[in-house]
């Protein structure tokens, strides 16, 4: 038998060149343990003289990484053994004592037994879209470290908590309004399109409509405003008042189908809706900066080649701090500086 | 869209040891088409590569910690899809095994099918000639074949006699032969007509 393998039947093969035999072989090779080493040598040599990026047309692999992301996410902790047997005592422990729970209940407050209504949640990782649907059929979008809860007998009550960004496609139903509360605002619907950020230690509430109609009632300040599609609605808490601006709610909403269109709008608001968008605090020291406009449709990058791209228009710098972890385990999010440019035609910003 | 290469690997794997999904995102964006093209010259099939590099990425999420920064980040690469990539290999292998064994029938009379250089053609020509076999003579020989059954229990499961079943086997096989020894003349008269 021979010891030696071919290098050049593999080569080929890799090429989509072989026979029937030289197939017979290659699985021989790669099936005896003795070749191991010999098969390595081949590939390796391949891996090596292969470029990284291809001159054709690459293949789209996009969707491996969403799945990725998917995978990554739900990540589950990793528990010791300890932990573990604790955890199974605990657990069986519960199982054991629901039912003397339950008999306690049911003995010491006969017929008061309340309904069973667990609240149900939605968390959308930071940095990441989830998609959501609602019993009545609803359904929309989180966007990155938005929360939304629900109380179980949602069909009764069509309610719903918010904190942070969200994109609504609400089922009409005329007999219940579909209602959104946010720390700020209360807002109720029958049928529509709309767009709401509450983000979580912000001032503000924003609401957007793309169709139909919804009325917003104060939380903290009393006030009762409709709204029409292509309306925003910004409500400010330390005014306790709101502020209606026509918009574009196309374009405004993207952001579900993983698409940033900014048309012309002041780069405050385009750091605030990247900061949403990037869990990252964008820092702007400098009044004139906040009014300068912008234009740019981005797609699919990173927050770092954003900022570039931004620079490339608008004469900024900008100093990134990392994320740092704080004693408690909680990771701080990741704050960009952004300062105007000197005249002096200076390098782009430092990292 | 552009592409900037603006961090060197030591800087991302450094970031990607701290938990940094940016450094994930820019690893998969510099190295997954290299991975996935590595991946299809041996495996043969999208859907296989594509499940390598989704593997390869999500080892090295996992081991993120585990990561050293001394040795070549490439070999790294390397090394973990060299080991998804056999395995895929020989699991495909054995799931094809049926196949290679009609072929080792077949080239037994016709020695050409065996050092045909398009061996990856005739795999998939094989494919759709068993799909055009009519539906009971497709079951029965995909029972024998690839299931591996025994003819008395294809017969006794089928309700039909062992001969039957032996029959529609014979069958199968001679349009097989058929549908190649037509297809290598045409092949042959192709070339004859190009040629001349």
């Amino acid at each position: 038998m021979e010891r030696k393998i071919d290098f050049r039947i593999i080569k080929n093969y890799t090429e989509g060149k072989y026979s029937f035999r030289d197939f017979k072989l290659i699985i021989g090779w790669f099936e005896d343990y003795s070749y191991r080493s010999e098969i390595e040598a081949a590939l390796q040599k391949h891996w090596d003289e292969l470029p990284l990026q291809h001159t054709e047309t690459e293949k789209d692999l996009s969707q491996v990484f969403e799945r990725l992301q998917k995978q990554i996410m739900n990540d589950k902790p990793v528990f010791t053994l300890r932990q573990r047997v604790v955890q199974f005592y605990a657990r069986t422990a519960a199982v054991l004592l629901l039912p003397l729970l339950c008999y306690a209940i049911y003995t010491l407050f006969p017929g008061k037994v309340p309904p069973q209504t667990a609240a149900i949640e939605i968390y959308s990782p930071l940095g990441a879209r989830t998609r959501f649907q609602l019993p009545d059929g609803s359904n929309g979008w989180l966007n990155s470290g938005a929360h939304l809860s629900y109380i179980s007998d949602f069909e009764k009550e069509r309610q719903v908590k918010l904190s942070g960004e969200a994109f609504f496609d609400v089922v009409h139903h005329a007999q219940k309004p579909f209602v959104v509360t946010t720390p700020q605002l209360k807002i109720e619907v029958l049928g529509t399109k709309f767009n709401v950020a509450a983000p979580e230690g912000e001032s503000f509430t924003e609401v957007v409509l793309a169709e139909g109609k919804v009325r917003l009632t104060g939380r903290t300040a009393d006030f009762s405003q409709l709204l029409d599609p292509d309306e925003k609605f910004v409500f400010d808490q330390q005014k306790k008042r709101g502020e209606i601006t026509r918009v574009n709610a196309a374009q405004l909403t993207a952001w579900k189908d993983g698409i940033l269109i900014f048309r012309n709008e002041p780069l405050e608001e385009v750091f605030k809706r990247l900061g949403r968008w990037y869990n990252v605090r964008f820092e702007l020291d400098n009044e004139q900066l906040r009014s300068y406009r912008f234009r740019a449709t981005f797609e699919n990058e990173t927050v770092e080649e954003v900022v570039r791209l931004i620079a490339l228009t608008v004469p900024i710098s900008w100093e990134m701090q990392e994320r740092v972890m704080s004693p408690d385990g909680i990771w701080s999010p990741k704050i960009i500086q952004v300062k105007l440019k000197d005249n002096i035609p200076k390098q782009e910003g430092k990292r | 869209m552009n592409r900037l290469d603006f961090k060197n690997d030591q800087e991302l794997i450094s970031q990607l040891r701290k938990g940094s999904p940016v450094a994930f995102q820019a690893l998969f964006e510099k190295y997954s088409s290299k991975i996935y093209r590595f991946s299809v010259s041996y495996l043969k099939t999208e859907s296989d590569a594509e499940e390598i590099v989704q593997e390869v990425f999500l080892k090295l999420w996992e081991n993120r910690s585990r990561l050293k920064s001394g040795t070549s980040f490439q070999s790294y690469l390397f090394t973990v899809a060299l080991n998804d990539i056999r395995k895929n290999f020989l699991k495909k292998t054995r799931e094809n095994k049926f196949y290679f064994e009609i072929f080792e029938t077949l080239s037994a009379e016709d020695p050409d099918l065996e050092t045909r250089t398009d061996f990856g053609s005739l795999l998939a020509k094989l494919d759709s000639l068993i799909e055009q076999l009519p539906p009971r003579r497709k079951e029965i020989f995909i029972k024998k074949k690839k299931e591996e059954q025994a003819v008395a229990e294809i017969a006794l499961e089928m309700g039909i006699s062992p001969k039957t079943v032996e029959n529609q086997i014979t069958e199968a096989m001679k349009f097989l032969k058929k549908s190649f020894e037509a297809d290598q003349i045409s092949g042959m008269l192709f070339y004859f007509l190009v040629i001349s």
